[in-house]
Parts: C-alpha cells; sequence; structure tokens
C-alpha cells in the first residue's frame, strides 16, 4: 500500500493528492495523539486525509480522481503545527499553488486559535444567553430525507421540524407582505419571536438571526447551546459552519452569500407557533 | 420528472416538471454519467447551491439526483458531470418558469 497525502478542500474539482515523506510519516505517529478529527464540514478546507492507496503511484503530485480506490487512515484538522508542515510538503510536491497556500495559511490560524477539532475556522464560541437553547444535533434534521426536504431555516431556527416548510406569519393567519426586513420581522412577531437588539443577555428561550437576500429570501440562523451559531439552507442539510466552511460565533460577521442585510436578533421559545 | 433549483432557504424553491421530450433527453445524459471513486463533496450552503430531479420509475419509487459544480450525487455515490452539461440543460428546462434573472445567475 503506498501512503499518501490529500488535502479534503474543493468541492468540485479533485481534490490535490500527493506522497506521503517518511519524515512526515515520523511525524505523525509522533504527534497525534490529540483527539481524533472527522474534519471540518461545508465549504472550503476540511483537513488533511492520510489516505492508502493499491495504486502504484508514481508522480509525487496527482489528485484523487486518478489514484483508484483508497482508504483514510487519519484526519488531520485544528492541529496547526501539523498542518503547516503538511502543506509544505504538498508545496514541494506541486501539488499546493502559491494562492491556495495562503488561503490555508489562514485556515490554520483560525482553526488553532479555536481550539477546535471539528469546525473549519473561526473564532471561538461566544457565551450562550439562552437558557433553553438547543443542542446542535444535525442527524436530527437531515438523517431522513422527507425530514430534511420538508423543513427549512425557518423550522431549524424555532427548532420546530414541522415538515411544512413554515413561513414567517402563516402560523398566526398572515404570512409576510414583502422579502425585506420590515416585511419578515414583524411577521415572525406575530408567530410569538420577540426582537432583541443583542444576543448576549441570560434569558429564556434562544436567540435566532433574521437575515435577508434582497428582494429574493430571508434566512434565519440559531444560536446553539454551546454558543456558536447553526442553520439550515432551505432544503439542504443543517450545519454549523458559514459559505466560507468557518464556524459561526457571530451571524452578523459570517459568510453569507447572497444573504447580505442582516436584519436582527430575535428570541424564541417552544411558544412560538409556526406553520 | 421534477426539477428542483436548489436556491432558496426560507420560501420555497423554484420547482418544475419538465416535459417528455426533454426528460428523455436527461434519462439519456443520465445514463450515460461516469461514477467516481471518491467522496461526494459536502451539499448546501446560502445561495444557488445545484438542481435536484427526482425521477420517477416504473413500480412508483423515485431516485434523486443532485447536480453541482460539476459532480452529481444519488443516494452514496457521485458521478462526472463534466463542464457541468447535466446540470445546465435542467436549469435550461425552467426556462420560462423561473425568474430570467436568477436563472442566469444560477447557469453561470
Amino acid at each position: 500500500m503506498t501512503k499518501l497525502v490529500k488535502l479534503d478542500v474543493y468541492s468540485g474539482r479533485p481534490n490535490p493528492v500527493w506522497t506521503l515523506s517518511d519524515d512526515l510519516s515520523t511525524q505523525l505517529s509522533t504527534q497525534t495523539g490529540a483527539a481524533p478529527s472527522d474534519g471540518g464540514q461545508g465549504l472550503g478546507y476540511r483537513g488533511f486525509k492520510i489516505i492508502e492507496s493499491s495504486s502504484d503511484v508514481q508522480q509525487m503530485a496527482t489528485t484523487e480522481d486518478l489514484i483508484g480506490d483508497f482508504s483514510v487512515t487519519s484526519t488531520i484538522f485544528g492541529s496547526a503545527d501539523l498542518e503547516k508542515s503538511l502543506m509544505q510538503s504538498g508545496v514541494q510536491a506541486g501539488a499546493i499553488d502559491s494562492g491556495l497556500a495562503g488561503y490555508l495559511a489562514d485556515c490554520f490560524g483560525s482553526s488553532a486559535s479555536s481550539g477546535s477539532s471539528l469546525t473549519a475556522s473561526g473564532g471561538s464560541c461566544p457565551p450562550c444567553g439562552g437558557a433553553d437553547a438547543p443542542s446542535y444535533d444535525p442527524g436530527k434534521w437531515n438523517n431522513d430525507p422527507a425530514v430534511q426536504r420538508g423543513n427549512n431555516c425557518y423550522a431549524y431556527a424555532n427548532n420546530n421540524p414541522t415538515g411544512t416548510f413554515p413561513q414567517p406569519g402563516r402560523g398566526s393567519g398572515q404570512i409576510f407582505a414583502s422579502l425585506d426586513c420590515d416585511g419578515v420581522r414583524p411577521a415572525s412577531e406575530k408567530d410569538g419571536l420577540v426582537t432583541t437588539s443583542t444576543y448576549q443577555a441570560s434569558r429564556a428561550g434562544w436567540y435566532v438571526a433574521l437575515v435577508i437576500w434582497p428582494g429574493q429570501d430571508y434566512h434565519w440562523y440559531r444560536q446553539d447551546d454551546g454558543g456558536c451559531w447553526s442553520h439550515k439552507p432551505g432544503q439542504t442539510p443543517a450545519r454549523n459552519t458559514d459559505n466560507s466552511g468557518a464556524a459561526i460565533s457571530d451571524p452578523q460577521q459570517c459568510d453569507r452569500g447572497p444573504y447580505t442585510t442582516f436584519c436582527t436578533f430575535m428570541v424564541s421559545s417552544s411558544s412560538v407557533t409556526i406553520s | 420528472m421534477v426539477v428542483t433549483a436548489l436556491v432558496y432557504s426560507g420560501i420555497p424553491n423554484p420547482s418544475w416538471t419538465i416535459p417528455e421530450a426533454r426528460a428523455a433527453e436527461v434519462s439519456r445524459a443520465i445514463a450515460g454519467i461516469p461514477r467516481l471513486d471518491r467522496d461526494c463533496p459536502p451539499q448546501g450552503g446560502l445561495g444557488y447551491s445545484g438542481v435536484r430531479v427526482d425521477i420517477p420509475d416504473r413500480g412508483g419509487a423515485e431516485r434523486t439526483w443532485i447536480f453541482a459544480k460539476g459532480v452529481a450525487v444519488s443516494g452514496d455515490h457521485c458521478y462526472a458531470d463534466s463542464g457541468r452539461k447535466i446540470e445546465r440543460l435542467l436549469l435550461e428546462s425552467g426556462r420560462g418558469r423561473v425568474d430570467a434573472a436568477l436563472l442566469e445567475t444560477m447557469l453561470r
């Protein structure tokens, strides 16, 4: 079996792969005493995979689509020193260009400072002020295809998988009038959500955040009991990373794609009615 | 054969049924799609993240495919959609049913 390194970073194109040097192999065996990692989730950098392939890989650098079947033996993510060594080996092998190396260097700094091995990047999680904040449990929303399809960001933020693709205001008799903050916020208030200017205060319920893709759509985030934020983009899986693959410590600051308008924080609770 | 553009988070996604002639073209294209021996890419994110097609079989069940960024995912397997050919074919089938500016954004 040939030992290789795969950089898990791309979504569409094949990921870069290169041979693992003896020196790095030794370094890995002595430094991987930390808790095992599954790598990051979402778009962008998700870690280095040490893989084994039965293929006879001759060249230093290749891509994952050209090496046939392989198995992953370990994932390196959240260990900045080791990640930097692996990146340098990828650069030397010709598998990582300077642009990609610059992007990766930023990712390592962020993930190291967060102290987390499960998120791609981003700062540490803030305190959670919502006494009833739900736990991040993506399986509840993603494992059953019918649940995943039938629930949107509004269902997820309110922690209520109605299966009806609920809309702000529909639970209280009048759906939002316009796709902007002044349309969606009051409609969700009628459903029982409470507008607030901050998510710092300790209180009952849990904090959610409303953002707008101007004229097109709305989106909601929720703060989980760990303090970081998660969301469910429409019919796609629930996740705790933003569009850049970073952990979400503040939805005002994260990569929200086209949802460029931040409206407000609000408070949800089990008494909110959505449909 | 129902196509859904995965683009919105809050409001329902645009969805439409493909006319029979176009459906046959899509079926032929999917039948020849090569399988990839690698991890399937993660799905989702905010904004346009791909197009889904639900294809009924003779037994009444459905097989779902999601096309995005040159890769198709169906079940636990992923396949190569070279040049986003099938993804674009599916999106083009929504012309006249989907907001024109939004469609152009998704096709880019």
